[in-house]
């Protein structure tokens, strides 16, 4: 078998508009500065999209991105899909699996697509090649039934699937691109994108062999990073929890620390009794028929597959019940039905919808109707409150906004342009930054999420700082930090409503983040000291790519991925000003707990500090030159100024 | 005689068989109530606690609070346990 090498990553290039492709061999130089996956495919995007782009055009790209340690025991079968967001933002998102793997054994790490087609097509990528196909037959299908219906076509167990849903079809806010049933990503746009190119779905078989250039400095590596992670031998809290239960153990930890978003985050603690009722432990004993995983992942039970045995829903089946859905189904919206979370969540995946936009878009809706600012007239005669009495319209709810029928075409736009809409007051409570939805981590509670939150590129995002908190302080050394060069105090760092040191924390956590997505790998897998201590992911980098790339260099290139994301942004004309946090966020306490709103004054100190930290303007929160040339990105530079933005020295 | 409001989440409700339970005991520091709770559901005291160190594991996590306040994780066994407390064992 025909083995690559990582060193050096190809992108295959596809325009939709004239069927041609080409294959493109990136120089090396920029493994060694963007490593791969999330950090190449921000690179490419700068260089391959101009300026002011339309989203819906046939000019924007869309980037299905693997990397060095894809197809290894490390990469997880992760990908980043990446593109121009149709809120204007950058839109790039990670996705578990085994498509990844898929693609690199194809002999390709990027696919870059352009064009729009004139009819819905779909890509079948062999080694090297790229046939785009009819898909007229599979439009308008939810995301099962294309996924059987081409691997029946196709008759390989082996081909992996992307596709997307009838929400992508019809560019619904916020649709992402899906893969294996149920893992989504690209949750900014992606798949709404991916509609706007009539590009149904992806297909990808390969046969050669993942390159590992130090067979035996892999191994190590991969040891001494396996034994941070394995349920055996890890020293961190989460993993025995999470390679047992996984995620949604979260709501009921949540809701006992003041975390769970409630009833549209007016409050963050739950009843005790509901919090129980749709937690992990019921949903393993009732619904989970088969623990499932990502490509060679440790934690065994991360992902579930699941049935409804019994009741109104007996017979339906979904896939992957983690934080998200028992909060946004759960907490938010005020259902402790079990069942009606893993219809409304299982709906979701089916008809290609991202559950944060849904549930967040209910919510707003809920306090809305309760408010009276939406009545029955606007919402199909549903009475839409907090408690959801009426589920069946909640059921077919899903249905109508992936459709954009009724009601749901105004749930379709997603809570920011539907307040715009519907006014009144009711932009107070919608939770939206940048337009995008919140997701399940709380701010007020946890400054550091909420500087995070405010000033992520591509909207509300965990993966770009998860998890929100350093390792114990007692596993590393003062000296080791040194050592490191990471100048944070860690116990400070645990101070969550203390914003002292936050700033340079959300630093460190989006560069040592950007570094692991690029490689790639999982950031829910960032434990024990794996967050700190990045020497472990180095040394499995350098033996996979054969790379003499230093330490320094390795960090340094997790801090270019980070300010390319600033990058794209500022091209777009997003400054400052659009770094904040919901209305509610910012205005309102949250009761019993006691925490208080975040005013601006306090976010504006954050921010000072993480631009100060990150060598950005104060002023702009553009980077500087000077920065820009230590990163060796002056290049960069000269091209945003060319595009009439102003570059500090 | 204190009561105390005992919550087990994950794989440690597979220790224990339930999820949560009202508690009343003597114990004033948290190793003597670990060490009752192991009585009480065998294998619970080797989740938390070292056998050859007899220190706090790392892989294991308790939050301790009191109604109204943000519980905060506590890795000494010898905390001091008072009435009406709330544990969270992960």
């Amino acid at each position: 078998m025909k083995a690559r090498e990582s060193r050096v990553q190809t992108v295959m290039h596809v325009n939709l508009c004239d069927g041609g492709t080409f294959l493109e061999t990136l120089p090396e130089q920029w493994t060694r500065q963007y490593i791969g996956c999330r950090g190449i495919n921000g690179r490419l995007l700068l260089r391959d999209v101009k300026p002011r782009t339309e989203a819906f055009g046939p000019d924007n790209v869309l980037l299905f991105g693997t990397g060095p340690l894809d197809g290894t025991p490390v990469g997880m079968g992760r990908i980043s899909v990446a593109c121009k967001s149709p809120r204007g933002t950058l839109a790039e998102g990670s996705c578990g699996g085994f498509f990844g793997p898929e693609l690199r054994r194809a002999g390709i790490d990027y696919l870059a697509i352009r064009g729009v087609a004139d009819h819905p097509v779909y890509l079948f990528v062999t080694d090297g090649r790229v046939e785009i196909r009819d898909a007229s037959r599979l439009w308008g299908l939810k995301t099962n039934e294309t996924d059987a219906i081409l691997r029946e076509e196709l008759s390989d167990p082996n081909i992996q699937f992307r596709y997307i849903g009838p929400a992508g079809e019809n560019l619904v806010h916020a649709s992402p691109i899906f893969g294996n049933l149920n893992n989504s990503g690209g949750r900014a746009g992606c798949g709404q994108v991916m509609g706007s190119k009539k590009l149904k779905a992806i297909a990808v078989r390969g046969s050669q062999g993942i390159g590992i250039a130090d067979y035996d400095g892999f191994i190590k590596a991969y040891k001494t990073f396996r034994q941070k992670v394995d349920i055996a031998t890890s020293r961190d809290p989460w993993t025995p929890v999470w390679s047992t239960y996984g995620a949604p153990i979260l709501p009921r930890l949540f809701s006992g620390l003041g975390n769970l978003m409630t009833r549209n985050a007016r409050e963050m603690r739950w009843d005790d009794e509901k919090t129980v009722s749709v937690n992990a432990e019921i949903f393993m004993e009732k619904h989970v028929t088969k623990a499932k995983a990502c490509f060679c992942c440790p934690w065994p039970s991360c992902q579930k597959l699941y049935e409804i045995r019994s009741g109104k829903h007996q017979g339906f089946k979904g896939g992957n019940y983690w934080a998200g859905q028992p909060i946004t189904f759960g907490s938010l919206i005020d259902n402790d039905d079990l069942e009606l979370i893993l219809v409304l969540s299982g709906l979701c995946n089916q008809y290609g919808l991202d559950i944060f936009h849904v549930g967040y878009t209910l919510a707003w809706a809920m306090e809305c109707f309760e408010n009276g600012i939406l009545t029955s007239k606007d919402t199909d005669g549903m009475e839409l409150k907090f408690g959801c009495r009426d589920k069946e319209g909640l059921v077919d709810l899903i249905r109508k906004i992936a459709l954009r029928e009724g009601f749901g075409a105004l749930l379709a736009l997603g809570c920011s342009e539907a307040s715009k809409i519907v006014g009144k007051g009711s932009e107070r409570f919608c939770l939206a930054v940048k337009g995008q939805e919140l997701e399940g981590v709380a701010q007020r509670s946890m400054y550091m999420v909420a500087l995070g939150v405010a000033v992520s590129e591509v909207g509300p995002d965990h993966t770009r700082w998860y998890p929100p908190y350093p390792c114990n302080p007692d596993l590393i050394s003062r000296e080791d930090l040194d050592q490191l060069d990471i100048r944070l105090d860690l116990r400070k760092a645990f101070q969550g409503r203390n914003p002292d040191e936050k700033g340079k924390l959300l630093r460190w956590f989006t560069i040592s983040r950007a570094v692991v997505e690029s490689l790639p790998s999982c950031v829910f897998l960032i434990r024990d000291t794996l967050g700190l201590d990045l020497r472990p992911w180095w040394n499995l980098f350098t033996s996979a790519t054969g790379l003499n790339v230093a330490y320094e260099e390795f960090v340094m290139a997790g801090e270019r991925v980070m300010n390319l994301d600033r990058l794209f942004n500022v091209r777009e004309g997003f400054r400052r000003e659009d770094d904040r946090l919901p209305i509610r966020m910012m205005t309102e306490d949250v009761p019993y707990f006691g925490y208080s709103r975040i005013g601006p004054g306090l976010l504006d100190r954050m921010l000072d500090e993480y631009y100060q930290e990150n060598g950005w303007s104060l002023k702009t929160s553009i980077p500087t030159r000077t920065k820009l040339n230590q990163l060796k990105m002056g290049e960069i530079a000269d091209e945003l100024e060319a595009c009439g933005v102003e570059v500090e020295t | 005689m204190i009561h105390l409001d005992l919550r087990y989440v994950g794989h440690i409700s597979a220790v224990t068989g339930i999820l949560k339970e009202e508690y009343q005991t003597n114990a004033s520091i948290l190793i003597e109530l670990i060490e009752e709770l192991e009585r009480k559901h065998q294998g619970f005291k080797g989740v938390f606690v070292n056998g050859e160190t007899g220190r706090m594991n790392l892989n294991a996590m308790i939050y301790y609070g009191t109604e109204g306040e943000v519980p905060l994780p506590i890795i000494d066994p010898y905390h001091p346990i008072q009435d009406k407390a709330i544990l969270t064992f992960w």
